[in-house]
């Protein structure tokens, strides 16, 4: 083990790694999945509908490697992708205009605040109608549910930037321009980047609601349609598999967030203790 | 020749159904290199007074006169620096590129090129002592670095009058002490005009050529003290000048005077020690 410890004794040793460090997690998980395992094999759990977990890595191997999961995937983080992208770019620049400007943010804030609670599950129907169900509404409606949490996020960022920093700022003679620029986008970054860490995880569960509502591609369809053929193991596969998705994009988002933002990460913890 | 002139400025606060004077007909001259410290008790006006001689607050009447032009946006030449200084740096920024930022605006474009901007911010950190923290975050320092920090970013743009709104307020008396001493070597070395706002009289005192006296509710000036004592002025020495003691009581003298005047709205609640800083 790369893990230092204290202890010197063995058990000391695995106590430590156990209760110390973040292997301890990871062990859960295994042991999680182990009891899974010998449930569905004693028949403890319904061995059909809960398969064990070896026959879902099994089936999951085997939709990898015949191509059928890495083409839904194609499709799948292309919608995500898409629609995620459309909210960033019109989300990001609307939040900045609504919260540096006071006319257009009570001009807005009614509308937004109507929009943003109603559940995205309940526009589907409209959207179907205008949009039909191909790609356009599926990503449609991706960026309409990512849109909100970054709107709000940056709209939150920027009303929170300290007045006197934009008063320092403006008594060395700051132009508008640059007190958006050396400040506000500055100031307002650790928001703008949450708003899109939220945003990202409703863009994937979004994504895949959309394709199984309507279409005949995605990994949305994929698990529906396992489920519905009575491919039982292909369809936790889809569901293992999404779960990893998940949790790398996460991840990504965590590294994201440790680069851009130091700082920030420097000055809240200071401010804590 | 006066470099500012403050002609009869008030400030009255409207809302919805009250108006409040917070300033009224504030005026004064200020003369080239000179040290002027505006003491008064805490809430009198003397932060509005200085968001107003920065341009970031229009006066509701009178005008402000710098260098022959009137003040209506932040002029060049003029910096204000703030009393937290935690939250008037940047603190995305390292400690130079803290220093930098005056000088990387429109402004300033005499350094528009990067290495002299650089080289220019370095001799301001070097200036107050903090050249070898350079590279850490402003929040890794302690107040009375960060305050010297925010000194030294003013400093940069090499402004002829720098407003300064209880700058030391919140550091504790040791390094109170140290950076009153350090202002006046600065002031000493690039002879800047400095109006220096604080509601303690003894520090108002020790740093000045000029003292003017505020009153509160609403805020107007209650008499100018020209203060001869002697430089360089020493911690210890000066404070002990018999002569400093003299300004000092009758500053007191004078506010706790007032106070007895207004019997009726401040009941004598309030001691005199306040004013001690």
């Amino acid at each position: 083990m790369m893990v230092k410890s204290p202890h010197q004794s063995i058990l000391g040793k695995m106590s430590y790694i156990i209760f110390r460090t973040r292997w301890g997690g990871s062990l859960t998980f295994i042991a999680l999945l182990t009891l899974w395992q010998l449930g569905s094999m004693f028949k403890l759990i319904h061995p059909v509908y809960i398969p064990k977990v070896t026959e879902i890595l099994q089936a999951l191997y085997g939709v990898i490697v015949s191509g059928e999961l890495p083409a839904h995937y194609k499709m799948t983080l292309f919608r995500m992708f898409a629609g995620y992208c459309i909210s960033l770019i019109i989300g990001v620049p609307c939040g900045l205009i609504i919260g540096y400007n006071r006319a257009v943010f009570n001009l807005t804030e009614p509308v937004i605040e109507l929009c943003r609670p109603t559940p995205v599950s309940a526009i589907i129907p409209i959207v179907i109608l205008l949009l039909g169900v191909g790609n356009e509404m599926k990503i449609f409606i991706v960026a309409w549910a990512s849109f909100w949490p970054i709107l709000v996020n940056v709209i939150d960022g920027v009303h929170g930037v300290d007045r006197t920093l934009m008063e320092t700022a403006r008594t060395f003679g700051a132009t508008p321009w640059e007190l958006f620029k050396k400040i506000i986008l500055q100031a307002a970054s650790p928001h703008i980047v949450t708003g899109m860490r939220v945003s990202v995880a409703i863009s994937l569960i979004v994504t895949v609601v959309a394709e199984m509502l309507a279409g005949n591609n995605g990994i949305g369809f994929f698990i529906l349609d396992a489920e519905r053929t009575f491919r039982i193991p292909e369809m936790y596969a889809g569901v293992f598999s999404l779960a990893a998705i998940g949790y790398v994009v996460n991840r990504l988002f965590v590294l994201l967030e440790s680069f851009v933002m130091a700082w920030y990460k420097g000055l809240t913890s200071k401010e804590a203790k | 020749m006066n470099l500012l002139s403050v002609n009869d400025i008030s400030k009255e606060f409207v809302s919805a159904n009250q108006h409040t004077f917070a300033i009224e007909k504030i005026g004064f001259e200020v003369k080239e290199h000179e040290f002027i410290s505006v003491v008064g008790p805490s809430g009198c006006g003397k932060t509005t007074l200085l968001m107003m001689l920065s341009g970031l607050m229009p006066p509701t009447s009178g005008e402000i006169i710098l260098k022959g032009s009137k003040v209506d946006t932040p002029p060049p030449g003029l910096i204000l620096l703030f009393q937290d200084y935690s939250r008037s740096l940047l603190p995305w920024r390292k400690v130079l590129k803290n220093v930098c930022f005056g000088l990387e605006l429109k402004r300033q474009r005499r350094w528009f090129n990067g290495q002299d901007l650089k080289k220019q911010a370095e001799k301001y950190l070097e200036a107050v002592g903090l050249l070898k923290f350079k590279n850490h975050y402003p929040w890794q320092l302690s107040g009375g670095m960060q305050q010297r920090v925010a000194i030294a970013r003013a400093l940069a743009c090499e402004p002829t009058l720098m407003l300064m709104d209880e700058p030391f307020g919140s550091l504790d008396a040791q390094t109170r002490a140290e950076l009153e001493d350090f202002l006046l070597q600065i002031w000493e070395r690039f002879r800047q005009t400095i109006i220096f706002v604080t509601h303690d009289i003894e520090e108002g005192v020790y740093l000045s050529d000029r003292v003017i006296v505020l009153a509160e509710s609403p805020s107007r000036i209650v008499k100018e003290f020209q203060n001869d004592l002697p430089r360089p002025r020493d911690q210890i020495e000066t404070r002990t000048d018999p002569r400093f003691l003299e300004i000092r009581n009758e500053i007191l003298r004078m506010i706790t005077h007032k106070e007895k005047d207004r019997g009726v709205e401040n009941d004598g609640k309030e001691s005199p020690s306040k004013y001690l800083g």
